[in-house]
């Protein structure tokens, strides 16, 4: 059955209706009720069904589904609401950088910004900066530079720094320059991750800005280099662009100073011997020379000449067109010569007025200059001489533009469209997605020019998405856990650091894979260790709202019924937090156990009242239904 | 008395081998019956390995004696041959830090080497890029999925247990990602199904529910996490004292290799251990009584130290190397301490080991020989010393650990 989706939005938003597109989901003829649909969409497309949404979804799926495709929720009160907890949202990218600067980067400003005071005396910023930076680091000591990794490690279990240097140091930091507190944009960047999971309408939205985040990872395993600047990644690259054109992903993935510090572009320039687009000045180079030899502690922050080239190869192997390669090393040598010059704006620091001055005189004011949020186009850094990549030739004295050709390039090749289509199928499919769906989903990415919604599209029509095998076998990730659990049992969560601990303990700490293959798409890897044994104590905790963070009421998701029996309370919270799945294997191996008497006898010993035995029955049968084999799968 | 045999016997213990590259493959329990006689207690060596971050200040830890050059350029943080708070001679040439004390038995009985000069050959000195290219063991290339330990693990090629390869750290370190099993746990305590609604039977449900879903995947991975608590509950681990008289410093280091024993002590199969100390990233006050390097020197020194004594019976099968991303200045700066450099040394204790050397090479301390003017040089790549403890400790082949790597490992093992 054909059928013209989102007739209502047609009529509300002109943009929306010239996109529209006819969805056609073939489950009815692959077996499926139109429940079992909604249940499968809501797991893959969603962070799990919230009870009674299938039921709601199931008669109209293809309205839903184009809903999510085209993130039609305006949500209006829940994003003044996500902006007013988290404020940070609201600051362009450049002034989160000047507003929330890391501890390294802080104790280096400080003293440039003294010395802004200092009229009487010349300044020579580097050496202040280096004397601050020292007697910072005195005063501070074990609280902000020394100890990147106990802030880490502090920032992935969700707690506060509650040491009482670090506030003092915050105060003052915050009186005397506005900054504010580091780790509170870091919790932020997480909170707001997971109460959108939770709570946004645009579902799909969220799964695929995840998706995406991971496949241009970025970690903030780097506190000083990377973290400041994860929360605007996301928001400003991902998001954007998440349901959107590939190409324009890409693009503001290269740009954005997260990608440019984490795979260190930043610090590709020109080898010594090649022809720059334009020549640094004598006088820029002398000054830098003579600061440097002041101060050696700044060699570590100065730009040398030399290419790096781990942003080109990762854009290839990892970004675009995958591991099995249509390029060698020559090719990773050539598009890493292309990007020479690419490199972080300053203007993403807290830099003082009269350096600020300085520095903007040092860029060379020159047409291929190119400075725009977060990105700088240096031209005294970039390497002109012709270059051969990928079979095309690249005449001497290109610019900027030569990476946007490479990117270009990248986007449109048939590997990468089969690369991503064969990502997405693992994700949304199955771990071993059938070629025939990954021919399909590359030929609509080629066809379409890069546009993810055609892509998913392709893949939601196609009968190899509703092959019956698929059905809840993909393991969630903890992410996925944690959200699907809140919403199955309607939670309201009221801090948001406890879930973001277990979301670390159960193997998946926010925004830090260190790696930029990201963490892997396949199921294996979420199972290893302790993870299921935590996933088990997460149930068991989430059942008692983890020490009240998060309000539950578990009674009122069945009417505000309490069951009158172990047999009753299981059968009926499997159907709840469980709906359209095959139970019974859990049901069978759950309830000789709790209708063992041995145990039952203990539940009422150890109880002081009869109800709240029975609400610690309550408690421990839904506590083993989220923790179970069952419940992880999705 | 409790044997490893016997609880291998008696329990329907899951092992499961790994295969290098390839996905963890988790033996049916069945199979372990039969391939008993190969588990042999107390045969496998165990490899720990401290992670310094923040990268240790090689030439404060251990000292050129008496170097006019240091003089002239980190006059404040020198330490003295002579007086009441000397360096401690470990050759003509260099001394220990006296904060350090706690290593000197050790290097005069001879189990304690000292590797100076070494370091990563990618000169980048961003604490986030060197850390990643040592625990991939692939400098220069960060898209390498997995780190090297993990690689080692999957090598040991034999059944193993679920605590074959442990990491006593917060979060999974970037040297153990990768597809061979291992376990991540800060504190032992926490492996255990907890009972958070006051009812007896969730341990009971959960344990049920796991081994017997028909779901392969869960099922294997839920039989490990299942038998790693029985077997740190049959093996009483958690209530295995250290030896009489050993005291572990108070920190997260003492409280890791504190656990590494009971590990080890235990006899559950441990033969990768990984553990960090923290905070090395002495930009300030190098040389200060209570600084970050006084405390962390003594930490490391003390910690090492006690694990040593500790596993007095095993020290045979045991051997601990320590590690760090980068050196630091020769130079001190503006406030009293130091910035990020090159070279730095590392400590490899074992009763194999050659020890009571300092191993590799510093050259004379004169600019003209420092890198960039200003950094001690790596004259002896990590891969040299890791591929070399990887071959003679654990057994496998070192060289193919390290991809592109194919030159002969340091030597610093008994013949």
């Amino acid at each position: 059955m054909k059928k013209l989706i989102s007739i209502a939005s047609v009529m509300l938003c002109a943009q929306v209706s010239m996109a529209q597109v006819y969805i056609s989901l073939p489950y009815e003829r692959m077996g499926w009720t139109p429940e079992e649909a909604a249940a499968h969409f809501l797991n893959r497309f969603a962070y799990g069904p919230k009870v009674g949404q299938i039921e709601k979804l199931a008669p109209d799926l293809e309205n839903w589904v184009s809903q999510q495709i085209y993130s039609e929720h305006k949500e209006t009160d829940f994003i003044s609401n996500l902006n007013e907890n988290y404020p940070a949202l609201l600051l362009g990218m450049e002034e989160i950088g000047q507003t929330y600067p890391a501890p390294g980067v802080r104790l280096l400003f400080m003293g440039m910004h003294r010395d802004q005071n200092n009229k009487s005396k010349r300044p020579n910023f580097a050496q202040r900066g280096n004397q601050r930076m020292g007697q910072g680091m005195n005063r501070l000591d074990s609280t902000a530079g020394n100890r990147q990794e106990e802030l880490y490690k502090r920032v992935v279990n969700g707690e506060k720094n509650t040491n009482q240097r670090y506030a003092m140091f915050q105060q003052f930091s915050e009186r005397r320059f506005g900054w504010l507190d580091f780790e509170d944009l870091l919790y932020q960047t997480m909170a707001q991750k997971l109460e959108r999971a939770i709570y946004s309408e645009n579902q799909l939205e969220e799964i695929m800005v995840d998706f995406w985040f991971n496949h241009f990872n970025v970690s903030l395993h780097g506190v000083n280099d990377i973290a400041t600047h994860v929360l605007s990644y996301e928001r400003d690259v991902i998001r954007p662009h998440a349901l959107g054109n590939f190409r324009d992903l890409l693009g503001a993935t290269a740009k954005h100073p997260a990608m440019l510090r984490y795979l260190d572009n930043n610090r590709s320039n020109a080898e010594e011997d090649r022809k720059t687009l334009v020549e640094a000045s004598p006088n820029q180079t002398a000054f830098m020379n003579r600061q440097l030899e002041k101060n050696p502690v700044f060699k570590q922050f100065a730009q040398q000449p030399g290419v790096n080239e781990n942003y080109p190869r990762e854009l290839m192997e990892l970004h675009t067109l995958g591991v099995d390669g249509c390029y060698d090393q020559k090719d990773v040598e050539e598009v890493a010569r292309a990007f020479t010059g690419w490199k972080v704006s300053p203007w993403i620091y807290p830099i003082p007025e009269n350096l600020k001055r300085q520095l903007e005189s040092s860029i060379p004011k020159n047409t291929s200059r190119h400075i725009q949020e977060g990105f700088l186009f240096d031209p005294t850094r970039h390497d002109a001489e012709p270059k051969v990549i990928l079979g095309s030739t690249f005449p001497e004295g290109g610019g900027v533009e030569e990476g946007e050709l490479i990117l270009d390039q990248l986007a449109e090749h048939p590997n990468t469209a089969s690369f991503i289509s064969e990502k997405l199928a693992i994700k949304f499919v199955s771990d071993n997605p059938p070629s025939s769906l990954v021919e399909k989903m590359a030929a609509t990415f080629l066809e379409s020019e890069g546009d993810i919604k055609s892509v998913l599209i392709t893949m939601m029509e196609s009968e190899e998405f509703w092959n019956k095998e698929h059905y809840a076998q993909k393991i969630k990730t903890p992410v996925e856990l944690v959200a699907s659990t809140i919403r199955a049992v309607n939670g309201s969560v009221t801090n948001y650091r406890p879930l973001i601990k277990w979301c670390n303990e159960m193997g998946q700490p926010l925004y830090a894979y260190q790696a930029p293959t990201g963490y892997p798409e396949t199921s294996e890897f979420w199972v290893n260790g302790s993870a299921l044994l935590n996933r088990m104590n997460f149930g068991t905790g989430i059942a008692v709202g983890l020490n009240q963070a998060v309000n539950v009421d578990l009674e009122a998701l069945n009417n505000n019924r309490m069951p009158e029996s172990e047999k009753e309370a299981l059968e009926v919270y499997l159907q709840l937090l469980l709906p359209e799945r095959n139970t019974k294997e859990t049901y069978d191996i759950l309830l000789p156990i709790l209708s063992d008497p041995t145990f039952n006898n203990k539940i009422n010993m150890e109880s002081r009242n009869p109800s709240s035995a029975s609400q610690n029955t309550l408690e421990q049968v839904v506590g083993l239904i989220i923790g179970s084999p069952e419940f992880q799968r999705q | 008395m409790w044997t490893r045999r016997a609880f291998l016997k008696g329990s329907a213990m899951t092992a499961f081998a790994s295969t290098l590259g390839g996905v963890p493959s988790f033996l049916v329990r069945s199979a372990l019956a039969q391939s008993e006689k190969n588990l042999g207690i107390g045969k496998r060596k165990t490899l720990v390995c401290i992670f310094q971050r923040g990268a240790m200040d090689g030439l404060q830890a251990v000292q050129p004696i008496d170097d006019q050059n240091l003089l002239k350029l980190r006059g404040d943080l020198m330490v003295t041959a002579t007086g009441g708070n000397k360096l401690i001679a470990l050759d003509d040439r260099f001394g220990l830090n006296p904060l350090m004390k706690s290593f000197y038995p050790l290097f005069s009985e001879g189990r304690l080497a000292v590797v100076h000069g070494i370091g990563s050959p990618i000169s980048t000195r961003s604490h986030f890029d060197a850390q990643d290219y040592m625990e991939t063991g692939t400098p220069g290339i960060k898209s390498t999925s997995s780190g090297w330990l993990n690689r080692a693990t999957g090598m040991l090629g034999h059944e193993a247990t679920p605590f074959q390869a442990v990491s006593l750290t917060p979060s999974t370190p970037r040297i153990l990602y990768g597809d061979a099993y291992n376990l991540t746990i800060e504190n032992l305590d926490d492996l255990s199904i907890q009972n958070q609604s006051g009812t007896s039977n969730t341990a009971a449900g959960f344990e049920a529910l796991y081994r017997k879903t028909t779901q392969e995947l869960i099922q294997n991975s839920g039989n490990v996490s299942l038998d790693a608590i029985k077997l740190l509950e049959e093996a009483r681990v958690k209530s295995i004292n250290p030896q009489p008289g050993v005291r572990y410093p108070q920190t997260t280091l003492g409280s890791s290799l504190k656990q590494i024993a009971q590990l080890i002590k235990g006899g559950v199969g441990l033969e990768i251990a990984f553990a960090e100390s923290n905070g090395w990233d002495t930009h300030s006050r190098q040389s200060a009584p209570f600084g970050g390097f006084a405390r962390n020197a003594t930490d490391l020194s003390n910690s090492i130290f006690a694990f040593w004594q500790d596993i007095e019976k095993f020290q045979d099968e045991v051997m601990v190397m320590t590690m760090t991303e980068f050196g630091r200045t020769v130079h001190q700066n503006g406030s009293l301490g130091t910035d990020h450099g090159r070279a730095s040394c590392m400590f490899v204790l074992g009763n194999e080991v050659e020890g009571g050397k300092v191993y590799g090479k510093v050259s004379e301390l004169v600019p003209e020989n420092l890198e960039d003017g200003r950094d001690l040089p790596v004259t002896t790549d990590f891969r040299s010393l890791f591929s070399s403890v990887a071959t003679n400790h654990l057994r496998i082949n070192g060289q193919q650990l390290f991809p592109a790597w194919d030159e002969e490992g340091l030597s610093l093992f008994k013949a």
